[in-house]
């Protein structure tokens, strides 16, 4: 079922829906707060004896710490007290296989911006004053500023681990049998694709406080997508039980994946407000936002793809190498998600997937919406463009006739659910008049087709272990409030409101009966976070199962009262009644009240693990998911050939989201997507400045303000229709799959194809500046290739490749890539 | 590390001379502001730390635009959201008009003048990155290097510093050779648009003709180019808060199918606005149409020496040229 959705005026129509509440637009649960200003972020929390921290950060990409002088900071009136590397000498990392980071650099700083040390005062601008005058003397070592040059030189090695020299990790995959497969094709493919780097850019910095309790315990409030992993971190970096420290994610504005990692400045906050027996607080400046990054890796691509004359593809050869930037961060995972999600889309028998990150002295990248699939994303599907040319097929048709069929395992091993690309890719064809106008607009005006496809949670956990994913708690009583725990972080995306609505659905009661408590780690179970588009899937299954028991328990005390069976009663209205006769039942709070009588105090729990993934290779650990959701998107551009400048002027959009539990944040979702999509296709980078050698070969980020990094406003943006596709997954909770990262996909390569159908040219990089498409154009008119891209592909040996059988071995035990990877 | 204001001592005068004696008392510790927009990057960036601001946006006598007859007065701190919407500049000079509703965004022009427009410091990210440069006092153009980004920086006049003029009513104010009115310590002087704006062969550490002292009280435009055809387009990377990668600005006079006065501005390429004499030579008593277009094209970059990341402003600006052109057909 297409439900086809004109953004933004047109109303949301809700179509005769088997649920209550599900599937109509409703006003998110967190909404009134934060359009009011009631909402708390981290840093509008204040607390009596509060200090500020500021962190002294690198002004060097790369040097020995030779000595730090705190007597100018010291002597100022208000500094009360200062943190070095060695105060907290344990390292930290998200992923248990690269721990590579310290709270303040140790003796090495890696970028500039790694944090040397820290001052709390009492007030922020003694803290930055003071800050601003330790002085660090370094003993300066070489740079290392690109991938290629990581390559070329091994010594000295940014981190004493990692695969080769200053490459920190190397994956070779092969499934199938390639030569057969390349043997096959009638026509075989090439091309050398760059993704430049970009950064989340999401609107709050980022701010942590931490408050002591009592004896050697402390709160950290933070703006955190990971309360869970922070909570690890800080247990390893304080050197305290896990029981002593509670960690409470507040409402993020805005994360991307930007807040995902645990940070130097929570461990900075949580050790003085320890050490100081007060509150400590400190708020990232936005320069400092630009250096903790973790964002978009920087990648640069070569693909080899066969084909035979009907568009279908016999084998492909992708090889990618990463910029990964000073620290490990998501960067092992971000190695395999360059490769994992490209056989999800269309069928790939065979397949070879080469990948390796490298470490330079720059801020550290990591997971950005769509972690390390975006790049491979756009180099595939430019790609199929540029065949579907040469072998003059409509670029939709040959998408649509080579579609990987749902319930499948893919080459890689990873199990398919439902697929509903076919009616994206229908629905922007539909809606953008595809057939009558693609390669038959005026020149200068064009349209764009790609799609895209992403997970629906990860597979695995950041670190291995037998528990699940997801827990939720939920407590009723006599009030009729009903309170739901879950451990989700809200970062603006609407996982509270998913948390609600799904209990409220399942208990027949309104939104306003329900009270959360999230994100706490001492108040409540454990979930993983909000990252890898994991929350609706996982918080919705153990919050439906919570629900499930809870109302499984009030039914079989209101039979018992109103002697009737349990099956046949109805939870609707806020009340529970009897199918048969709607007159004989109770409101819902009288319900509970019997239930409360009978049982004793109520509460329930669910709690969610994903399915076992049939992948038993090593690296199978990363691309796994319950199931995946799918997007196709058309692109309207009008190109001035006289400069070069694009207008984007419509974007058409298709998801397949299983069931939009809420359409209106689903739409907001997928319009976000298509912002921060056309961000990156058009103009944002997150580039440095390499200085001279006798200036100090230092790395700069090329100006680390919200002005100066180009991120499109409102006149970049075009008119939108977006395509809600149900395909009702049963492998997810109320069948719905995520929205919040597969969107963004399609965007960039559609973008690129647009330009190639108005004015000829391929650009085959982002972020495509508008003097890339004026270059395209000279080229052209001087009748060389109308193409603008990077050169060759280096010379990357990967390591022997790991053959995977095309037969499943079911008895083999799950290998864990992490634990695998860690010896 | 910055993003973080000092502190200092704020000035309200509530004349233009006693804002003149504040100018003069505090020299190069003191410092000027209006809408502020240019000077408080500075101040947060911490590269600059004046002791003193003097605060003239409230000064009733620098604001509002005037019909003096021969010529129309635009008080320095009129904002840019005042100037797009006047009727007066919309009329006579819609140049002008056009070129301030182009700058940065609404917000921005709320609050941001004419005066502060034309005075603000160059966008050279190496500059404002607080780097020891010539412009800056020390002995390096970092934008000018091997491995330098200088894709924003200029094709021309770069004497030890490829910085370029981020105005986009500069060249508009150029091309109808409009004058500028400074005030210091009581005397009045005027300086022609064209002079106001200098490179860095006159002095590389300032963008304008205004020294510790001065105050820019007025922008005088005379009547000579008031309902002359006009042509105003700004290239940035988006299409609002952004500055230009190359703009253009013209007027011109046509008698009888045939160019009788013309003249060309271009921001973006070089520290100041550049007229673009050549174009404007061969439009002189010349037919327009699509000969002339060529000529343009062909002859608007001329001179022009490429960084290593700029070469593609050379043909924006023949393109750009040709368009203003054609817009008079």
């Amino acid at each position: 079922m297409a439900r086809a959705i004109k953004s933004p005026s047109d109303e949301v129509v809700a179509e005769k829906s088997r649920y209550r509440l599900i599937g109509t637009p409703f006003r998110r649960v967190d909404g009134r707060a934060k359009v009011t200003g009631d909402t708390r972020f981290a840093d509008d929390l204040r607390f009596p004896r509060m200090v500020y921290v500021k962190l002294v950060r690198s002004t060097v990409p790369h040097a020995k710490i030779k000595h730090i002088d705190f007597s100018a900071a010291e002597s100022m009136t208000g500094v009360i007290d200062t943190l070095v590397g060695k105060d907290l000498p344990d390292p930290f990392g998200i992923l248990p296989v690269s721990e590579d980071e310290h709270a303040l650099a140790i003796d090495t700083v890696r970028f500039v911006g790694d944090p040397v040390a820290a001052v709390a005062a009492l007030t922020e601008d003694v803290a930055h004053a003071a800050a601003l005058a330790v002085q660090v003397e370094y003993e300066e070592l070489p740079t290392i500023s690109s991938f290629n040059e990581a390559l070329k030189i091994p010594e000295p090695r940014i981190h004493e681990y990692g695969d080769e020299g200053n490459l920190h990790k190397k994956v070779s995959l092969q499934f199938g049998d390639i030569a057969e497969g390349f043997e096959s094709a009638d026509l075989v493919l090439e091309d050398t694709v760059y993704y430049e780097g970009n950064t989340h850019l999401a609107i709050e910095q980022h701010a942590a406080v931490a408050v002591p309790e009592g004896e050697d315990r402390v709160t950290v409030y933070s703006s955190t997508q990971t309360p869970h992993y922070v909570h690890r971190a800080l247990t390893k970096v304080l050197d305290l039980e896990p029981s002593r420290i509670r960690v409470v994610s507040c409402s993020n504005g805005g994360g991307f994946g930007g807040k995902s990692d645990p940070f130097n400045h929570e461990m900075v906050v949580a050790k003085l407000a320890l050490r100081l027996g007060r509150p400590a607080k400190i708020t990232l400046s936005r320069e400092e936002v630009f250096y903790c990054h973790r964002g978009r890796h920087p990648v640069l691509m070569h693909l080899r793809t066969g084909f035979r004359k009907d568009g279908s593809m016999t084998a492909q050869h992708l090889r990618t190498a990463l910029d990964g930037g000073a620290f490990g961060s998501y960067g092992v995972a971000s190695t395999y998600y360059t490769g994992a999600l490209q056989t999800t889309t269309y069928q790939l028998p065979n397949y070879w997937f080469e990948g390796a990150r490298a470490f330079t002295n720059k801020p550290p990248c990591g997971p950005k919406r769509g972690h390390g699939t975006p790049q491979p994303r756009f180099a595939l599907e430019i790609h199929l463009d540029k065949a579907a040319k040469e072998l003059g097929i409509d670029p939709a048709e040959l998408r649509l006739n080579n579609l990987q069929p749902e319930n499948s395992v893919t080459a890689n091993w990873l199990k398919m659910g439902t697929i509903g690309l076919d009616q994206c890719i229908e629905a922007v064809c539909k809606g953008s008049r595809w057939k009558e106008r693609y390669g038959k607009l005026p020149e200068g005006k064009g349209l764009g087709l790609a799609c895209g496809s992403y997970l629906c949670g990860a597979g695995l956990p950041i670190y291995w272990n037998h528990m699940p994913q997801s827990g939720v708690q939920i407590k009723l009583d006599r009030s009729g409030c009903v309170a739901v725990f879950c451990g989700e972080a809200e970062i603006g995306q609407g996982s509270d409101s998913v948390l609600a609505v799904i209990v409220a659905e399942v208990l027949g009661i309104d939104l306003a009966d329900i009270r959360l408590c999230v994100g706490d780690t001492d108040l409540t179970p454990v979930d993983l976070g909000s990252y890898s588009s994991r929350v609706t899937m996982m918080v919705g299954h153990a919050a439906l199962q919570a629900a499930e028991r809870a109302r499984d328990t009030i039914a079989k005390a209101v039979a018992e009262h109103l002697q009737v069976p349990a099956e046949g009663l109805v939870f609707a209205d806020r009340r529970v009644f009897t199918a048969s006769d709607p007159e004989i039942g109770m409101s819902f709070s009288e319900a509970v009240v019997v239930a409360e009588a009978l049982f004793g105090t109520l509460g329930t729990t669910g709690s969610y693990t994903p399915p076992r993934a049939p992948g038993r290779y090593r690296g199978a650990g990363v691309g796994p998911s319950p199931t995946y959701s799918y997007s196709a998107a058309v692109v309207e551009v009008e190109v001035d050939p006289e400069t070069g400048v694009y207008d984007v002027n419509h974007v058409w959009i298709g998801h397949d989201i299983g069931t939009a539990i809420n359409p209106v944040l689903a739409l907001g979702q997928v319009e976000g997507s298509v912002y921060m999509g056309l961000g990156e296709a058009m103009m944002e980078e997150q580039v440095f400045r390499r200085l001279p050698k006798r200036l100090s070969s230092a790395l700069v980020h090329k100006m680390p303000s919200l002005l100066e990094y180009k991120s499109p406003g409102f006149h970049d943006m075009p008119e939108i229709t977006t395509y809600l596709i149900e395909t009702d997954d049963e492998r997810a909770p109320m069948g719905a799959k995520e929205v919040g990262q597969g969107p963004l996909l399609p965007i960039m390569p559609a973008v690129a194809n647009a330009i190639f159908d108005a004015v000829g040219v391929r650009v085959d990089q982002v972020p495509i500046h508008p003097e890339l498409v004026l270059k395209g154009l000279q080229e052209k008119a001087k009748g060389r290739l109308p193409r603008v891209g990077p050169g060759r592909f280096p010379d990357v040996d990967y390591g022997e490749p790991l053959v995977v059988p095309k037969q499943l071995c079911a008895q083999h035990p799950v290998v864990n890539w992490l634990a695998v990877d860690r010896d | 590390m910055t993003d973080y204001m000092h502190s200092f001592d704020l000035f309200e005068p509530a004349s233009v001379e006693e804002a003149a004696q504040l100018a003069d008392k505090y020299g190069k510790d003191g410092w000027i502001i209006a809408g502020g927009k240019d000077s408080f990057d500075w101040f947060k960036d911490r590269h600059k730390r004046p002791q003193a601001v003097i605060n003239i946006a409230g000064l009733k006598q620098l604001h509002g635009v005037k019909d003096n007859g021969d010529h129309v007065a635009i008080g320095a701190v009129t904002t840019l959201t005042e100037i797009e919407d006047n009727k007066l500049l919309q009329k006579n000079f819609p140049l002008l008009t056009a070129a301030a509703a182009k700058v940065a965004s609404p917000q921005i022009r709320n609050a941001g003048t004419i005066g502060g427009n034309v005075s603000q410091d160059t966008r050279c990210s190496y500059y404002r990155d607080g780097f020891p440069c010539y412009r800056a006092g020390g002995n390096t153009c970092y934008a000018n290097t091997p491995t330098a980004m200088n894709r924003e920086h200029a094709l021309y006049d770069a004497i030890r510093c490829v910085a370029v003029t981020p105005s986009d009513t500069g060249p508009a104010l150029v091309a109808l050779e409009a004058e500028m009115i400074i005030s210091r310590k009581g005397k009045i002087r005027t300086v022609p648009a064209e002079k106001f704006f200098i490179g860095p062969a006159v002095d590389i550490t300032r963008m304008t003709v205004l020294e510790k002292g001065d105050i820019l009280t007025e922008i005088r435009i005379p009547k000579k180019w008031s309902g002359a055809k006009h042509y105003f387009e700004k290239i940035a990377d988006r299409q609002t808060w952004d500055f230009a990668l190359v703009s253009i600005a013209m007027v011109a006079k046509i008698t009888g199918g045939k160019v009788s006065d013309v003249r060309v501005a271009c921001g973006g390429v070089q520290c100041t606005p550049r007229r673009l004499t050549t174009v404007e030579d061969l439009m002189k008593g010349e037919n327009v149409g699509a000969e002339m277009e060529r000529l343009a094209k062909r002859v608007a970059a001329q001179g022009a020496k490429a960084l290593n990341y700029n070469h593609f402003k050379i043909p924006l600006m023949g393109n750009l040229a040709a368009r203003a052109v054609r817009s008079l057909t």
